[in-house]
């Protein structure tokens, strides 16, 4: 597997914390589909996953929490865009679902 | 550099805790301010809606104590235990709520715990009043679907009980038409307690 079929959430992380009325950013992670992946997938779920992910990873998942500024879809459709920004900007020609869980709104 | 808190020892399926602290751990990290920082608590969204909740009681706590300052009877904290146990369950994540978006790479959703904080920061708008449990019943995972939303309420000595419910039934209206794309159809408001000083 080379370097171009890898995704950086580290990167993701970051351009998810600049979109307007996003509070908070609880967790990033790939979820995978081998036996082998559960496991990371188990163990980031609380965490921000810092680093290279496969190309196996089916969704990236995105945990946020939100303010009353906008509604949860802008909110929500606001972050999906700016991941696809960021996926195309390096490049990346990665098909895997956006999963953002919107798990708090203050 | 010793925690706030102790670290969670309950296994993950224990509802009585959230990410695997109990409400009363969360209070103790409240009372020491959140300091030193605990990542496990503050990167749980579970949490962060507890100490919201937290913050909010204690308020209101503080609110009645002010009204009490004058009345030769200590106030009694009974109440706010209640309510802390009556929302305990709420903090969880609960169902998922689809959120409309047209690609289909996208799944966007809002979990059933963030949509009850929601309703209980509107709470938050109303004078004289504070929130306790809040249940969303209908098929909240299906777009569309008609929702009803039922809630507890404890108003405070010396307001409107009616006029306080429908205050509170516009906000929690506004806040989901606003914020949230359920098809709302009723709002319930049950008035539990009075609370006097």
């Amino acid at each position: 597997m080379t370097t171009d079929t890898k995704l950086d959430t580290h990167g993701i992380a970051d351009v998810v914390k600049t979109v307007p009325g996003v509070t908070a950013l609880y967790s990033a992670h790939p979820t995978l589909v081998t036996l082998a992946s559960r496991a990371l997938e188990k163990t980031a779920a609380t965490s921000i996953v810092d680093g290279p992910i496969a190309a196996t990873a089916t969704a990236i998942k995105i945990r946020i929490g939100i303010d009353h500024t906008q509604s949860t879809g802008e909110i929500g459709g606001a972050v999906y865009l700016a991941v696809q920004n960021h996926l195309h900007t390096a490049n990346r020609q990665l098909d895997q679902t956006i999963h953002i869980e919107i798990a708090s709104i203050r | 550099m010793t925690p706030p808190v102790d670290p969670p020892t309950a296994p993950e399926h224990d509802d009585s805790r959230l990410d695997g602290y109990t409400l009363d751990q969360l209070s103790d990290y409240l009372d020491v301010g959140m300091t030193p920082p605990n990542p496990d608590i503050d990167s749980s969204a579970a949490c962060q809606i507890a100490l919201t909740s937290l913050r909010r009681v204690r308020a209101a706590s503080a609110l009645l104590l002010d009204a009490e300052a004058d009345d030769e009877s200590p106030p009694g904290d009974g109440w706010v235990e209640r309510i802390l146990n009556a929302i305990s369950l709420d903090f969880h994540a609960g169902r998922s709520i689809p959120v409309a978006h047209p690609s289909p790479r996208a799944v966007i959703t809002t979990t059933e715990g963030a949509i009850r904080g929601l309703i209980r920061a509107a709470g938050d708008t109303v004078h004289g009043l504070l929130v306790g449990r809040c249940t969303l019943d209908g098929d909240i995972t299906t777009p569309g679907a008609p929702i009803r939303i039922r809630v507890d309420a404890s108003v405070f000595w010396g307001q409107q009980i009616p006029k306080t419910a429908t205050q509170l039934q516009e906000a929690i209206s506004l806040a989901m038409s606003n914020q949230t794309e359920l098809n709302v159809t009723a709002i319930d408001v049950t008035v539990h307690d009075i609370y006097r000083p």
